[in-house]
């Protein structure tokens, strides 16, 4: 027989668990925000810190990353046409 | 808690913040604004290129860039359906928007910013740090 106390650690955590299964897709991104964002963020100001330190800053205009994206856009449109059609 | 809106970043936004090391501010923006964002995997191999051809990021720099947003976007498989895009090749992002009913497309691609035919509002980060 369990004891109370087990039981009363098991019971929120199946209800939890059960509570999340139900909730949406993006329900369950904002609870996933709510609980991990400030970790993450924290995390990704690390890794950002070690690339300052790594890595040479190159600066770029918006016109200049805009011309980047839209050519490996537009290639991978033209790859994705020859194979479709 | 705040009503969530959609949004949808496109990948030069992306590549912009990552490529300058300025990602984590993005992401509090996103966080403080309580934003759904949507990409899905065509927009963020696009950012993986983007990074590596650009700012010289190795491909591991790169995939750990990639798995650090990740928590704060939801992966999303749209068809191409629409064709709404003044031009054809933008049509996915266009898709992407439209079938997850997002209200905002957040670019710096001044040729999606002016098309006026896009059902949906396009701004730049601009516009997104200014709402904080």
């Amino acid at each position: 027989m369990q004891s109370t106390s087990k039981i009363k650690s098991q019971l929120p955590f199946q209800a939890i668990i059960s509570a999340v299964k139900k909730l949406t897709i993006e329900e369950k991104q904002l609870l996933r925000q709510q609980l991990f964002a400030t970790d993450a963020i924290a995390e990704m100001r690390v890794f950002e810190l070690q690339l300052k330190k790594k890595k040479a800053s190159i600066k770029k205009t918006d016109e200049e990353i805009v011309s980047i994206t839209t050519s490996i856009r537009a290639k991978k449109y033209a790859n994705a046409k020859k194979i479709l059609y | 808690m705040l009503t969530p809106k959609r949004y949808c970043i496109d990948s030069c936004v992306w590549v912009k913040y990552a490529g300058h090391f300025k990602i984590a501010s993005l992401l509090g923006y996103i966080y403080d604004n309580n934003l759904l964002v949507y990409a899905d995997n065509y927009l963020l191999g696009e950012v993986h290129h983007a990074l590596i051809k650009a700012f010289n990021f190795t491909i591991s720099e790169a995939d750990k860039t990639i798995l650090l947003i990740s928590p704060f976007i939801i992966v999303s498989a749209p068809r191409n359906i629409f064709r709404l895009s003044k031009d054809a090749k933008d049509n996915y992002l266009y898709d992407l928007c439209i079938q997850n009913n997002c209200s905002h497309l957040i670019t710096v691609d001044k040729e999606i910013l002016t098309d006026n035919n896009a059902p949906f509002i396009r701004k730049t980060d601009a516009w997104l740090k200014k709402k904080k």
